[in-house]
């Protein structure tokens, strides 16, 4: 990140993916390593299963507007998120997708975005963890790898705040592939 | 950052500021966007040695608050929209006796049901106006998470001192926001003042502060606390010089002391020619827009209400600078603009800048609305 | 009694010749002096109406609240002070009507207060409107051919609320209504008494039930002692009010008023 800018990120999917608690874990990497932070989420009437939007901002300098107005960096983990809040989006945002449940969006060119990362995120972090429960910690790695918006030892430390002790192993492990997902994505991943 | 900086919600926000003011009494009842308050207490208070208590209704609620306060304790709930209209009476209630309570009311989108997780600014005129009878009344708003905690803190000491009702007027965006904030000052607190002497004690009789020294329930003053128009033994009364000079007492006891309660943050307004005047979130958008709008060579300021009311027209219009442009930015239909337009009548251009989507006016908006509407 | 437990100089009180509710206040200011409380740890807390007035006319710590509200009231001074003895004076409509969902919820919760209903059967102070407890085709400024609404038996609906003691007693029986206000303050939990008084200025007049020593003494006909109705049939109690004790249990060790475990 270059100093003094302002980085906006915007997480959609499906409740109980965890992006809220991404975008808390991140938030408190970045405040790690002396940034500032926003944090906000959209609140619905449903508990689990809804549609569901996690935003965060990264600054080096006081936040005055606290909502995202023109993401740096979209992350779009299910196509009813996409369609649900993958509005507001311009030529600078890079756009993750996962492409385990997603199918690359017609929408999504040069003239709208800044580029797109389709990764078979959910994919990926089942055949490696055996498990669902690393997918959003996947993503920081991912976000990490993409944008080194904060260093991997903060992201560990801070997720090593929030996550419980018998899964702190898979969600290292989960932060881990993320990174190493984006490093190999060449072979795999899409970009426009 | 210190290692006190933490992230933290503005419910949370809240509920840390009001136990280091030193509550140790909530009660309360679930609604959005407040109910984390409650959530915070219900496992914080047992900790610090205080009271937790979930109510059957916010009637009961502001009730027990104000039952809690008279015997000693510091005292919050908290409340949304349609809450705060059913605890309207026992605020009413609270000015009267004098009890020293917080409510935090955090706005939603209404009238009614409205959208419990959408933001607006529609409670403004609810928190002055809204119990029945001329009546006095603190309401502080905050910005930021940062601030939701400081003026909890505020308000809590306020409400001591005067022994008046304060609100924290809040909303959804600030109840559910993340930020930093850091909580490593110790706060500095203030007791309500109790009497010495129980040989000639008159409950409401005052010295010039014109604010009472009212003893704690069970403290053998035997104290008796009414709704109704009292006399200073605290005895109900139907004499209209009684009742007028009540009423002008409890109005007193606040406005001979705008300069302690009145805060505003001003940007830049010495040299502006267009001045945004806004609270709560939507100063927050205004702050960028200003900055943008200075970057662009445009001579703009902002005035941000800190402490809503007590509204000092005189204050109001001597912080305002000489700007001929007077923009009100609010998620309502119109309601600081009437209070703006009270103060400046005709000498300034008062423009009305509105929003109720239930979402929040953001900074390219204000910066669009300038340039489309010539100002 | 001892006399300074009222403030004589805030006498004569407001209530009409004949008015019940000072025989109310008497036992209930006999049955503290007989339970020796400490006079600067008893709080009164009262609603609106005619009975809620009582306090003020006491020497005690006291708050006239709203209409309805004395109960949310005398439970935020019960927690936040548990050292005192918290004890709401009401009304029937007081307590039932725009208070009943407190009143519920205080005994669900089995608050450690006591609630004593000073029970006319109407809205005296704003002049004789019906109230939940108005017996059925009772005559009221708000039912001028008769009530339609079926009454609420307190007691009943005290006890299913879960009081752990509730007891009924009648102004005739002035020893009685002693014994059951005095049991009530001491029991551990919530607690309540239906004092049946009398408004002969509005019920007993819009209903022909006589002079106020008339009302007064009729209560020996239609009321009967809970020893003696337990031996009667349904049929033989029709028209009967019953007075006694009918709750009087142990309070729920949940509810002992120890604070929370304290979660890590």
């Amino acid at each position: 990140m270059e100093s003094d800018k302002r980085f906006e990120l915007r997480m959609t999917g499906s409740g109980g993916q965890g992006l809220i608690l991404a975008s808390i874990i991140l938030a408190e990497a970045a405040m790690l390593e002396g940034k500032t932070v926003t944090q906000s989420q959209v609140y619905g009437a449903e508990a689990r299963g809804g549609t569901t939007k996690a935003e965060l901002i990264v600054s080096d300098r006081h936040i005055a507007y606290p909502k995202v107005t023109d993401p740096d960096l979209l992350a779009a983990m299910t196509n009813e998120g996409l369609k649900q809040y993958g509005g507001g989006i311009s030529r600078r945002t890079e756009v993750i997708i996962d492409s385990s449940v997603m199918a690359i969006p017609d929408l999504l060119d040069e003239e709208n975005c800044r580029g797109l990362v389709a990764l078979p995120i959910r994919n990926t972090v089942v055949a490696r963890l055996q498990s669902e429960l690393g997918l959003n910690v996947a993503l920081l790695g991912i976000i990490q790898g993409l944008t080194s918006i904060v260093r991997v030892e903060s992201l560990r430390e801070a997720v090593a705040m929030h996550v419980k002790k018998q899964f702190l192993n898979l969600n290292m492990q989960a932060l881990d592939l993320g990174i190493e997902m984006v490093e190999t994505q060449s072979g795999q991943g899409i970009r426009i | 950052m210190s290692e006190r900086v933490v992230l933290m919600q503005g419910n949370e926000a809240v509920a840390e500021g009001a136990l280091a003011a030193g509550v140790r009494f909530f009660a309360g009842y679930p609604i959005t966007p407040s109910s984390e308050i409650a959530e915070v207490m219900a496992r914080r208070m047992p900790q610090v040695g205080g009271t937790f208590i979930q109510m059957e209704d916010e009637i009961s609620s502001i009730m027990a608050i104000i039952g809690a306060s008279l015997a000693g304790k510091k005292v919050l709930t908290a409340t949304s929209g349609p809450g705060f209209s059913l605890m309207q009476e026992g605020l009413g209630y609270a000015c009267m006796i004098e009890a020293p309570i917080v409510i935090l009311e955090s706005m939603r989108y209404g009238p009614s049901t409205g959208m419990p997780t959408k933001v607006s600014q529609m409670d403004l005129m609810q928190t002055r106006w809204g119990t029945h009878g001329d009546h006095w009344i603190i309401v502080l708003s905050p910005s930021s998470v940062e601030e939701s905690y400081q003026l909890t803190i505020r308000a809590v000491n306020l409400a001591e001192k005067y022994r008046n009702p304060v609100i924290l007027l809040s909303d959804e965006t600030i109840s559910h926001l993340r930020e930093p904030i850091d909580t490593s000052t110790t706060p500095t607190l203030v007791e309500r003042k109790l009497p010495v002497d129980k040989t000639g004690y008159l409950p409401y009789k005052t010295d010039a502060s014109l604010i009472p020294t009212i003893a704690n329930l069970g403290t053998g003053y035997r104290t008796s606390f009414t709704g109704l128009v009292h006399n200073e033994s605290g005895f109900q009364t139907a004499n209209g010089h009684v009742a007028e000079a009540l009423i002008e007492r409890l109005r007193d006891k606040l406005f001979n002391n705008l300069d302690d309660i009145i805060q505003y943050e001003s940007d830049r307004v010495e040299d502006a020619d267009i001045v945004f005047m806004s609270f709560g979130i939507t100063a927050r958008a205004v702050s960028e827009a200003v900055e943008s709008l200075r970057s662009q060579g445009r001579k703009a300021g902002s005035l941000r209400f800190i402490t809503l009311f007590p509204f000092d027209d005189d204050r109001v219009r001597s912080a305002a600078g000489h700007a001929r442009t007077v923009v009100v930015p609010e998620l309502n239909s119109g309601q600081l603009v009437l209070l703006i337009k009270r103060v400046f009548g005709d000498s300034r251009q008062i423009v009305p800048m509105n929003k109720i989507n239930g979402d929040l006016i953001s900074p390219q908006e204000i910066l669009s609305f300038v340039k489309e509407e010539n100002l | 009694m001892k006399l300074d437990a009222l403030r004589s100089e805030r006498l004569p009180n407001i209530w009409c010749p004949g008015c019940g509710n000072g025989i109310v206040l008497r036992a209930l200011l006999e049955a503290i002096d007989q339970l020796k409380l400490d006079p600067d740890k008893v709080v009164l807390v009262s609603g609106i109406g005619c009975s809620s007035r009582a306090p003020a006319y006491t020497a005690f710590d006291n708050v006239h609240t709203l209409h309805g509200r004395a109960i949310p009231v005398a439970t935020g001074i019960k927690l936040a002070n548990p050292d005192l003895t918290v004890i709401v004076v009401t009304g029937d409509g007081d307590s039932s009507a725009i208070g009943g969902n407190h009143l519920i919820h205080a005994a669900r919760r089995d608050v450690d207060i006591t609630v004593i209903v000073f029970n006319n059967f109407n809205y005296g102070m704003t002049g004789g409107q019906g109230s939940p407890l108005t017996p059925v085709s009772s005559i009221t400024t708000t039912a001028p051919n008769g009530t339609l609404d079926r009454p609420f038996d307190l007691v009943n609906l005290a006890a299913g609320a879960g009081a752990t003691y509730v007891a009924r007693s009648g102004i005739y029986f002035t020893k009685h209504m002693v014994d059951h206000i005095r049991k009530a303050i001491a029991h551990h939990g919530f607690s309540l008494v239906d004092a049946v008084a009398q408004c002969p200025t509005y019920f007993g007049r819009f209903n022909k039930k006589g002079s106020a020593g008339q009302m007064l003494v009729s209560q020996k006909d239609w009321m009967v002692l809970k020893s003696v109705a337990d031996k009667k049939t349904p049929e033989e109690l029709v028209g009967k009010t019953v007075i006694g004790e009918f709750v009087n249990i142990e309070r729920n060790p949940a509810q002992s008023g120890e604070a929370p475990k304290e979660q890590a």
